[in-house]
């Protein structure tokens, strides 16, 4: 007999909401039962689900899964209520606008309720891939890791909610970085130290469009990290360096295929013997053509909700964590904390 | 799907020795006559990947028509001779006396090296990423030494069998935890049986095709992987020398498909592909020593141009055919769904 269908329900009908659409009618253990959006405008042009203009009307409904697509200011309000109506909760990253947005919600989190983040990016092939590899063993262990993610912003980008700081509550290390830093702790686990420089050099937003974080732990190994909203080319790389060899996930699967194709690079150190070629190793690479990430994401999430098993990958101490490298990095490049006023009529760009 | 890339460096002549080669093709030549010529059993084929039978000669080698599918540019020997015939040729030729006691043993190293440690770290590897829980791993038909010891070596699964009926175990071998077959493929009836299943090479010499590849659907289980490698006449050095190709005759190579066509074989099958790539390093220069053995060779002019620029060019080249699934050298994986 087939397992009852989970109810899910969208807040927010943007970019992800869109997906999140794609993703929730792609799986056949979810039914979707409404989407939410305070722009009616944009429920005009939903077909096929029931619309709801506040997100009340939707938690009242029979759901047993709550999609966050929202901007991050909102994110807390929706986790929390949602949580507390006793429904599942599947989050965009970031988890809020800063650290203390995501305690907030962690203290809702009640037993038996799944918590999970958008952290799609540990489910690209070449993550996992490269996941895999490290977990085997076979290329000892990680001596450090360099991320670069950037994006070139746009016609639109200065009207975009995500700089405006009352809204969004960082800049682009706080909305893209975040991937690369999460990736970093999937990796190597936490870091304690961090420093950081961050400057709004083009766009002179009140939010940094360029980051650079230099992390460690206390195993000694590093990362460092630049995010930025002025790379004219749209740039995905991941170099990590190990004991025996090293491996590089640039490109990435995307909407838009802006980031190149992707791709992992695999190879040994050859330094054993001189004759052969030091520092030109043999390399493999890969080209992945599938992004499966989005599915396989929330494929972990319903079967932690089926199962009744805890959230392991992308939940709310993975989304504490990120915030917190974010709130160390702010502090330490001296970006000041003050929220401004959230304007309803930004949250729609 | 995945497509993979590789740089490594080696030469034609590290797998192949010149003189021992030009030897071995002699005694095939000599034993297709004996073994095959004189029977009256070769019949007229379709093409094995597409099953067109639309095609044109393309050139003849040893007494054998290798024919061009129309529809897919698979290449094939027709007439040819049955599994029956190519497993008593196998067995008794001497030909492959020749291939085990001197080529296997002469280049034994290098065939370590660049051919066996880089495909079991493929197998082993892929079998983590898309089946970690897989248990039983079934080879078919690829027995050499070197490649028993490391399908020994493996400890990812528990259960390993060698399905070959060519395969002469020296009397100091241990097989271990191998499980040895001495059975051809086709009369191998077990089930379901493995989660992996490996032929490398095999599909090139084998007649019934359509024949192997239920005999592999029936043996894998359901969501079981299937690792092959083989030559692809839709490689840049069999299309730039054609007829003029050293490495190329029957029976080891009674099939050369097409990638198109490899690809298509098996999704009409009840397989889907999850790797489509063409990892070749020797394409450019196998196309070289043709031209430098031969200078007055007819290649195409574009093709002469590539193979005599600087050495730098010519590796971008390689990489190039490598990206774009152009190298005569195929792996694929496949799943049966």
């Amino acid at each position: 007999m087939s397992e009852k269908k989970l109810k899910c329900g969208i807040v927010g009908y943007g970019y992800m909401g869109e997906i999140r659409r794609a993703v929730i009618e792609h799986n056949s253990a979810l039914e979707l039962v409404g989407i939410c959006d305070t722009n009616k405008d944009i429920l005009k042009k939903v077909d096929r689900c029931p619309t709801f203009n506040s997100f009340e009307q939707l938690l009242d409904q029979d759901v047993d899964i709550i999609f966050a697509c929202t901007p991050n200011c909102f994110t807390p309000d929706i986790c929390i209520q949602s949580l507390q109506a006793g429904k599942h909760v599947f989050c965009e990253k970031p988890p809020g606008r800063n650290l203390k947005d995501i305690e907030n919600i962690r203290q809702y989190e009640k037993n038996g309720l799944k918590l999970m983040f958008g952290f799609n990016h540990r489910f690209h092939p070449g993550i996992l891939k490269a996941k895999l590899l490290i977990d085997s063993g076979k290329f000892g262990s990680i001596i450090n890791l360099r991320g670069i993610y950037g994006k070139s912003g746009g016609a639109q980008f200065k009207k975009s909610w995500r700089n405006n700081k009352a809204i969004s509550g960082g800049g682009i290390l706080l909305d893209q970085g975040i991937h690369m830093l999460d990736l970093f702790r999937l990796f190597c686990g936490d870091f304690e130290q961090v420093k950081c420089f961050a400057s709004n050099a083009f766009w002179k937003f009140d939010l940094e469009d360029n980051a650079y974080v230099i992390l460690e732990n206390s195993k000694a190994q590093h990362a460092v990290c630049h995010s930025s909203a002025t790379f004219w080319k749209h740039t995905f790389r991941l170099d990590i360096t190990l004991e025996e060899g090293y491996l590089v996930i640039e490109g990435l699967l995307s909407k838009s295929g802006s980031y190149g194709r992707e791709k992992l690079v695999i190879a040994r150190r050859q330094f054993e013997n001189e004759a052969e070629a030091v520092g030109n190793p043999a390399e493999e690479t890969s080209y992945f053509d599938k992004d499966l990430s989005w599915d396989l994401e929330v494929e972990a999430f319903v079967k932690c909700i089926q199962e009744d098993k805890p959230v392991t990958m992308s939940n709310s101490l993975d989304a504490f964590k990120a915030m917190e490298i974010i709130d160390k990095a702010y502090k330490d490049a001296g970006l000041a904390s003050k929220e401004g006023v959230v304007n309803e009529e930004h949250c729609r760009l | 799907m995945k497509n993979i890339v590789v740089s490594d460096e080696y030469r034609p002549t590290d797998l192949k020795p010149v003189g021992l080669i030009k030897e071995y093709a002699q005694l095939t030549k000599t034993d297709v006559v004996k073994f095959f010529l004189g029977s009256k059993k070769l019949a007229n084929a379709s093409c094995p990947a597409c099953l067109s039978k639309e095609h044109t000669v393309a050139f003849e080698r040893f007494g054998l028509n290798y024919r061009e599918c129309s529809s897919c540019f698979t290449l094939f020997v027709s007439p040819r001779p049955d599994d029956a015939a190519i497993k008593d040729y196998y067995s008794n030729s001497r030909s492959r006396m020749f291939w085990f006691d001197k080529l296997t043993k002469a280049t034994d190293v290098k065939r370590k090296e660049k051919i066996i440690k880089p495909r079991m770290n493929w197998l082993e590897e892929s079998t983590r990423e898309y089946l970690p829980q897989a248990k039983v791993w079934a080879d078919i038909g690829t027995g050499q030494y070197g490649y028993l010891e490391a399908m020994k070596a493996s400890k990812i699964f528990q259960t390993k069998i060698l399905i070959d009926p060519f395969i002469k175990l020296d009397q100091n071998f241990s097989k271990g935890n191998l499980q040895v077959v001495e059975e051809n493929w086709f009369d191998y009836s077990v089930k379901g049986q493995a989660d992996v299943v490996s032929i490398f090479e095999v599909l090139d010499r084998t007649a019934d095709v359509s024949g192997l590849v239920a005999k592999i659907h029936q043996v894998l289980k359901k969501g079981g992987l299937c690792f092959l490698t083989g030559i692809l006449s839709s490689g840049f050095d069999i299309q730039a020398i054609w007829d003029q190709a050293e490495n190329i005759f029957p029976p080891d190579r009674l099939n050369i498909f097409s990638l198109r066509g490899l690809r298509a074989l098996f999704e009409k099958n009840g397989f889907e592909c999850l790797e489509l790539s063409t990892p070749g390093i020797l394409d450019v220069d196998i196309v070289l020593k043709v031209f430098k053995d031969n200078p007055k060779v007819s290649l195409p002019r574009f093709a002469r141009e590539i193979i005599t620029a600087d050495e730098e060019v010519r590796l971008r080249f390689q990489q190039f055919l490598q990206e774009n699934q152009l190298s005569s050298y195929g792996r694929i994986l496949i799943r049966k769904k």
